[in-house]
């Protein structure tokens, strides 16, 4: 009779083991970490924000892809050698939307793939139980920004920019403000108006929340971050291209008026861009830049234009570049750029960035030269051609003290003054074609190794189709 | 007293005995008897008695012994023929009886007891007999064991399609490490693909290919699901070992096979589940088919010992013939020389034209198996034991390669109380490995070099190790050990309902030690390179049910069985690796002067209630239903439920009037089963959206990546399956089955890419739909009978494969590598690639046809031409038709068997790299079909040009049809000869039986396409190291 209840009993355990199923059921695991499970803790939800800055850093975004392509197509690179060019389908406006063929595709992927990641944080936030609102509020404010800035890259590859239309109606990309289901179809791309609306509107909130926050990760400079002025920044440039005169003008003063971000000298221009140093004031111009990493073997966006990097340096400076400088100034080939001669051919290789690996410059997003020539253009455009040209002459004076002020007084001359200045200036820092685009300018490649060298505005090629996976 | 004495009785409780074990049969049959309705124990003495005195009576007495072993049979059914009179033996064999006067004179005694021949035997007046009773295999083959929850069926219960094979059959003498391996030939319908490395798990096909088949190579991890038959012992499934979600750090690691860990000679039968109607008692793991494996169990009696002992030799056959040293330094040459080298330079270049070193010879050898064992058994009718133990120590025809593994298994039966048994079994066994592997990887290196310099140490070129120095300089072993537990309560709560309780474990750990020298090639660079991979896996399963048969009327019968299940599998990962080992004779991973380690855990759980019923109209007509839900945690929340049922009937037109007196048709059963199955093998939370972790990621702060996006849509495979079959027995000699199925796998699950918009590029996703259909069958017969008997069966199995949908993108492609594809109207097995046209004669460049038959040139460089998205399929890896052909014969002490074993239709598409055109032939031997390549001008050859693709710009098309061969075979598999020394000659020993066996394996090969012996061909090239061809011998004893 005992053993009976004992076996009895022994059933009934494991009948009973069996009721309570639900969370035997649910195994998390060990390696990996699931999406509510990760967005349960601050720290959780801080290495997912992390991981999207990682994004920004990958070889498919700004460490390559992405500043090459519109510096390619822009003409300001050429090849150094004939075979494995990198990025040679988009130089030649040749993409598909065939993934196989489309050589933009991976940079897609990753910008999308970064969204996703910011849309995990705006969807579980409030989900994190040990942060603070302050830190929740940054936290949101760097996934809007990050996700502003990812679908702004995006939107500036993948369509033709806002001004190619009167209303901007053209066909722009998939914003995705939520995540879905893999099997939830992805819809159908939005209008180019919609996208910056939807930037701004991103943006306006992360601007909002950076000056209610705290911030939150441990290490770096705070440039190496996002802040509300990397958010203002990031603003005034969608302004600009959306032509919003005003509001360019008025964030960019906001972040000049700050005084956080002075330029530099003409005498350590050439050193800033050079070798990373310990002393920050190599990136004092820097809102938002990339951090390098000094102790890790990373590969860096200035490899492709070192010509000693074994096969990677391959990327010299076009001519149609090079002849944009004179005199003295410092950004010119005989101070910025390093001279080398590659299979019987002289080339020219831009300076910046040129630490390789751990030597590498922390790389430059937005920077306070970008923010003048933006105030200077807004203004210009606004027809204040005599503070447009403050602006103007103080950049074009760093790189070449003894030029003497402009003093134009046509809008279409300063405006072209302007545009110049800018691709003198920001050459390399990810602005070659979207500046010509927006600017209706027909792209002229005279130093140019591609089939297709130079293309009239209008042209649907200004826009890179966008790769088709079903 | 009608009751009590007729056979019907009798039989009825025989037949009921068939489901209970032997060994209490004695006091169970007792009980029933007094049970049975109108069976009453007392009123029938008393009518025993009161019919004694009323009529003249003789007592006959005696006992009923087995022939094989002379000890006395329980439970023998002792019938009075054209009466319904009887009774049935004790415990010891012994039975008393009494007859008529009349009877005495004339009548006869029926004896019979399952598993043994009937036997008539007249009285003639005698009042004492010893009856001996030769085993009847065939009568045991009546009894199938249909799952590892219920208990045995009757062959003419089962409704669904279960091949059932016997240790007997499965003839475990063989030298063969696992008893998967012996499966080949065997069973109709099942494929057993053949490899030739020790240790390692063979595929297994049940009615075909379950799973679409890999697109992309082994190297994307979790692509697919497991393609594997679920593998249960005494009802515990046996974990497959695959990777899934394991990290990066665990992917070169060697698995042991999980199913070593079962002692063949511990096998008593094996069930192979087919369709659905057998196999949806298990559910969603059940789609490729299940294989229950039982083992023996100790009957009540006299103490019982077994020992035996076998060794063998082994030896290789239908090696690959590589160039020698003299053909290769001539093909070398020729290389460079095509490639625009001045002949000086190429023949310095080309190095030795004297030496010729037979790597393959020297890094081979006769391979020796030893195989020990012993088992004991008995017990009394409370309690039962089996212990058995087993020791195999095989040498591979490798150098490196061996394996040990010990066995011990102890099987207990316990009747607690009345109603009250456990069942108790512990099986660990413990293996060692050794797998330097030296052939897959390095034999094939160039001829014309030496294996030693002429001070004595080892010649090396850089960057190829030398396979001397790498034998003798590394290790690479895996020491394993499994434990599978099991521990079972049956209660019977009333006759009809009983509750059972099962909680089984099965625990496997896998350490494996890798370790190369950095005296040679293989570990200079790191400074000597060891690796420990520390692999536990804990895996536990409980179920209880209850059994109810109820019996309504006489006619109605029925078996309901109703459960729950919870299972959990548990594997934990350790590794630790080292470089830079200063003194190079201390490899342990502390002396390394740098060191890295990795860990992992997985944890899956799943949760099951299952049902099956099965209804009885008066032994004719059989009916059965089964559903079974299950429930894991690998899948998505709002899906991970799924069930799965099928139905099933059985006629038995045997038994109807029209047949019952048929001479020609002693059995025929029609059957029909529809039912679906699952497969939810995959890896570990693939539906969840995961995020991994790492420590270094921007601006030196910790950071995560999302590595999955959620798919919670993400669902289980569905297998719906057909049945229709067919038994058949014919003038009591021949039995045929045969069966007809369709197989219909949808929502197979593959990796598909998704919109990039998403974040991602690709997720796992039911995506194609696939069917398999064919008919499997089995052809007996009882050649002769007698002194002399001959019997033979043919094991059929037909299968075509068809792809029918692939969803989203409508077909999918792999590499030009591995020549596959997914096409909807094609074989999943189908190889996809270029019929070759030729060489042309001018220029030596192979032609190639495309799909519509125009010719292309290999050296055109018009892009994609021979990309896979432009092939077309040249053959099915998969056989139209393939089983097994055994025969056995035997006379007096003598049996001879022979399992023949083969296979229709199926290509074998060839490593390309052994015949590249001389490709890479720098680095490497290759075939010595080379021999035939063009040379000049004129030349007709279908091999081209020597030439090199890196300096030639001229394509490779490795999905050549100069690759694929029909491997069409038939092969002698295993022949083996045994003979019982007759009782005379060893009653010295005590013995009751002594048998000394000889076994030969793989002893030879017809293939279709038979090749010539000076090159290679389909036998060379089938197998990447050569299969071995074995010759044993053997003795068994038992007391």
């Amino acid at each position: 009779m005992f053993l009976y209840k004992k076996g009895l009993l022994t059933l009934l355990a494991i009948s009973c083991c069996t009721w309570s199923c639900k969370k035997f059921l649910h195994q998390d695991p060990y390696n990996r970490l699931s999406i509510d499970d990760v967005f349960k803790d601050f720290e959780g939800a801080r290495t997912t924000l992390v991981g999207a800055y990682d994004n920004l850093k990958d070889a498919n975004y700004y460490q390559s892809m992405f500043p090459l392509y519109t510096e390619l197509t822009g003409g300001n690179i050429k090849y150094t050698r004939s075979t494995s060019q990198y990025l040679f389908t988009s130089y030649n406006f040749n993409n598909t939307n065939e993934v196989t063929t489309n050589d933009m595709a991976a940079f897609y992927q990753i910008a999308y793939n970064t969204v996703y990641r910011c849309n995990n944080v705006i969807s579980f936030i409030n989900n994190i139980k040990d942060a603070s609102q302050l830190q929740k509020n940054r936290m949101l404010a760097d996934a809007y920004t990050l996700r502003a800035l990812s679908h702004f890259d995006l939107v500036r590859v993948f369509a033709l920019p806002y001004n190619y239309t009167a209303n901007a109606s053209h066909t722009g990309i998939i914003y995705r403000k939520q995540n879905t289901d893999a099997t939830v179809p992805v819809g159908d791309p939005v209008s180019v108006k919609e996208v910056y609306n939807n930037l701004t509107a991103d943006l306006d909130s992360a601007i909002s929340l950076y000056s209610n926050s705290v911030p939150i990760y441990a290490g770096g400079s705070a440039t190496t971050w996002l802040s509300l002025d990397a958010a203002k920044a990031i603003q005034m440039r969608v302004s600009l291209y959306k032509e919003d005169w005003p509001r360019a003008n008025t964030l960019a003063s906001e972040i000049i008026a700050a005084n956080s971000y002075p330029l530099v000298s003409n005498s350590s221009y050439v050193q800033s861009w050079k070798r990373k140093t310990t002393s920050n004031s190599m990136d004092q111009e820097a809102i938002f830049m990339l951090f390098s990493r000094i102790d890790q073997n990373q590969a860096s966006y200035g490899d492709n234009f070192n010509p000693s990097n074994g096969i990677f340096g391959y990327m010299a400076s076009s001519n149609d570049l090079l002849n944009l400088y004179y005199g003295a100034d410092v950004r010119g080939a005989n101070s910025m750029f390093v001279q080398k001669i590659v299979n019987g051919n002289n080339y020219f290789f831009t300076s910046k960035y040129q630490g390789m690996a751990d030597t590498a410059n922390n790389q430059k997003l937005i920077r306070i030269s970008e923010i003048y020539l933006t105030r200077a253009e807004a203004l210009a455009e606004s027809n204040n051609l005599v503070p447009a040209l403050a602006d103007l002459n103080r950049i074009r004076k760093r790189a070449n003290p003894v030029l003497t002020d402009l003093t134009l007084t046509d809008k279409q001359q300063v405006l072209d003054s302007i545009y110049v200045e800018r691709r003198r200036e920001l050459c390399f820092e990810g602005q070659g074609l979207f500046d010509i685009t927006r600017k209706k300018k027909h792209l002229i490649r005279t130093d140019c190794q591609g089939s297709r060298c130079s293309i009239s505005y209008p042209s649907p090629l200004f826009a890179t189709p966008r790769p088709t996976q079903r | 007293m009608q009751q009590f004495y007729s056979p019907a009785c009798l039989q009825n409780n025989m037949e009921r005995q068939i489901i209970v074990q032997a060994n209490t049969v004695k006091k169970k049959m007792k009980r029933n008897l007094l049970q049975n309705t109108g069976c009453k124990w007392v009123i029938a003495m008393m009518v025993l008695l009161f019919s004694t005195a009323l009529y003249g009576q003789q007592i006959i007495n005696g006992t009923v012994v087995s022939a094989d072993d002379n000890h006395g049979l329980e439970s023998v059914s002792i019938v009075l023929k054209g009466s319904t009179k009887g009774t049935a033996t004790d415990k010891n064999g012994k039975f008393r009886f009494s007859v008529s006067d009349k009877d005495f004179k004339e009548g006869s005694l029926v004896f019979s007891i399952l598993g043994f021949y009937k036997r008539d035997v007249k009285i003639n007046g005698r009042s004492s007999f010893i009856i001996s009773l030769a085993e009847d295999n065939q009568e045991l083959k009546n009894v199938v064991v249909t799952s590892g929850y219920g208990r045995p069926k009757r062959k003419e219960e089962v409704v669904g399609a279960i091949s059932s094979i016997t240790s007997k059959e499965l003839q475990t003498d063989r030298p063969l490490e696992s008893f998967d391996k012996m499966l080949e030939g065997l069973v109709s319908g099942v494929q057993v693909q053949t490899n030739t490395e020790l240790g390692t798990p063979v595929k297994i096909n049940i009615r075909g290919q379950n799973s679409i088949s890999e697109i992309f190579g082994a190297n994307r991890q979790g692509l697919t699901t497991s393609s594997q038959p679920l593998f249960v012992i005494d009802g515990v499934p046996i974990a497959e070992r695959r990777k899934g979600d394991e990290p990066i750090q665990f992917g070169d690691e060697q698995f042991l096979n999980p199913l070593a860990g079962i002692n063949p000679d511990d096998i008593e039968s094996i069930s192979v589940l087919k369709d659905a109607a057998a196999a949806a008692v298990y559910g969603a793991n059940a789609s490729n088919g299940v294989v229950i494996i039982t083992t023996k169990k100790g009957r009540p009696g006299r103490t019982k010992l077994n020992v035996g002992f076998s060794a063998g030799i082994s030896n290789p056959v239908n090696r690959i013939k590589w160039l020698n040293g003299q053909q290769y330094h001539t093909l070398i040459k020729e290389l460079y020389i095509n490639e625009g080298t001045d002949p000086a330079t190429a023949e310095k270049l080309a190095g030795s034209n004297e030496i010729n070193t037979d790597w393959f010879g020297i890094t081979n050898r006769t391979g020796v198996v030893q195989n020990y064992d012993m088992d004991l058994s008995g017990g009394t009718e409370q309690s039962q034991f089996r212990i058995s133990a087993s020791f195999l120590n095989q040498q591979s025809i490798q150098l490196g390669n061996d394996y040990q593994q010990a066995y011990l298994t102890i099987q207990l039966n316990n009747q607690l109380t009345p109603k009250l048994t456990l069942t108790t079994k512990l099986a660990p066994t413990i293996t060692r490995k050794n797998g330097l592997t030296v052939y897959s990887d390095l034999t094939p290196i160039v001829p014309n070099i030496p294996t030693y310099n002429a001070d004595g140490t080892y010649y090396t070129i850089t960057g190829v190790p030398n396979p001397v120095a790498v034998l003798n300089q590394n290790t690479n072993y895996a020491e394993g050990g499994t434990l599978i537990g099991n521990m079972r309560l049956d209660y019977s709560a009333t006759k009809n309902l009983r509750i059972s309780g099962n909680i089984g474990t099965n625990i496997g750990i896998n350490k494996q030690n890798l370790y190369q020298s950095k005296l040679n090639e293989t570990g200079r660079t790191k400074g000597g390179f060891a690796t420990i991979y520390d692999r536990t896996e804990f895996n536990w399963i409980a179920f209880t049910q209850a059994n109810w048969t109820p019996k309504i009327g006489n006619r109605h019968q029925f078996d309901i069985m109703t459960g729950f299940e919870v299972k959990s599998e548990n594997t934990k990962l350790l590794r630790g690796s080292g470089t830079g080992f200063t003194y190079y004779r201390l490899n342990e991973l502390s002396n390394a002067s740098s060191q890295t380690s990795a860990s992992s855990r997985q944890t899956s759980t799943a949760y099951s209630v299952y049902m099956q019923t099965a209804y009885n109209l008066s032994d004719k007509y059989f009916l059965n239903v089964t559903g079974r839900s299950d429930a894991s945690s690998v899948f998505g929340t709002d899906v991970n439920t799924t069930i799965n049922a099928s139905a099933g009937a059985g006629w038995t037109v045997n038994k109807e009037a029209f047949l019952k007196d048929s001479k020609l048709i002693d059995q025929l059963r029609l059957r029909a089963s529809f039912g679906t199955t699952g497969n939810s093998r995959i890896g570990s939370y693939e539906a969840r959206g995961l995020y991994s972790f790492n420590n270094t990621g921007y601006n030196a702060q910790a950071t995560s990546d999302p590595v999955s996006i959620p798919n919670p849509g993400l669902k289980w495979e569905k297998s719906y399956k057909t049945n229709i079959g067919i038994d058949l027995g014919l003038l009591k000699r021949i039995t045929i089955g045969f069966d007809w199925y369709t197989s219909i796998l949808d929502d197979a699950i593959s990796i598909v890419e998704i919109p990039y918009e998403t974040g991602f590029a690709e997720i796992l996703a039911n995506t194609a739909k696939m069917k398999n259909s064919g008919f499997d069958a089995s052809v007996t017969a009882q050649i002769f009978k007698g002194k002399f008997t001959w019997s033979s069966t043919l094991n059929l199995g037909y299968n075509q494969n068809k792809v029918l949908e692939v969803k989203n993108v409508g077909q999918r492609f792999g590499t030009s590598d591995n020549a596959v594809a997914l096409k909807p109207g094609f074989s999943t097995g189908a190889i996809w690639g270029f019929r070759q046209a030729g060489v042309d004669p001018q220029t030596g460049v192979e032609l190639f046809y495309d799909a519509i038959g125009k010719v292309l040139r290999a050296d055109d460089n018009t892009p994609n031409i021979f990309s896979i998205q432009n092939s077309y399929v040249l053959g099915d890896r998969l056989p139209d038709l393939q089983g097994g052909f055994i025969n056995n014969f035997s006379y007096a002490g003598l049996s001879v068997s022979a399992i023949f074993t083969y296979s229709l239709g199926n290509g074998v598409l060839a490593n390309y790299r052994n015949e590249w055109n001389g490709n890479n032939l720098d680095n490497r031997n290759q075939s010595v079909n080379l021999l035939d390549r063009w040379q000049k001008p004129g030349d007709i050859s279908l091999i081209p040009i020597l030439n090199r693709q890196a300096r030639s710009g001229y394509r490779f098309v490795p999905n050549s049809s100069r690759y694929l061969y029909d491997g069409t075979f038939l092969k002698l598999t295993n022949l083996s000869l045994s003979y019982a020394l007759p009782k005379t000659t060893i009653r010295w020993l005590k013995a009751s039986r002594v048998s000394v066996y000889v076994n030969g394996a793989n002893l030879f090969y017809i293939y279709r396409q038979s090749g010539t012996d000076d090159r290679n061909g389909i036998k060379q090239y089938r197998f990447t190291y050569p299969e071995a061809q074995s010759f044993t011998g053997g003795i068994k004893i038992s007391w």
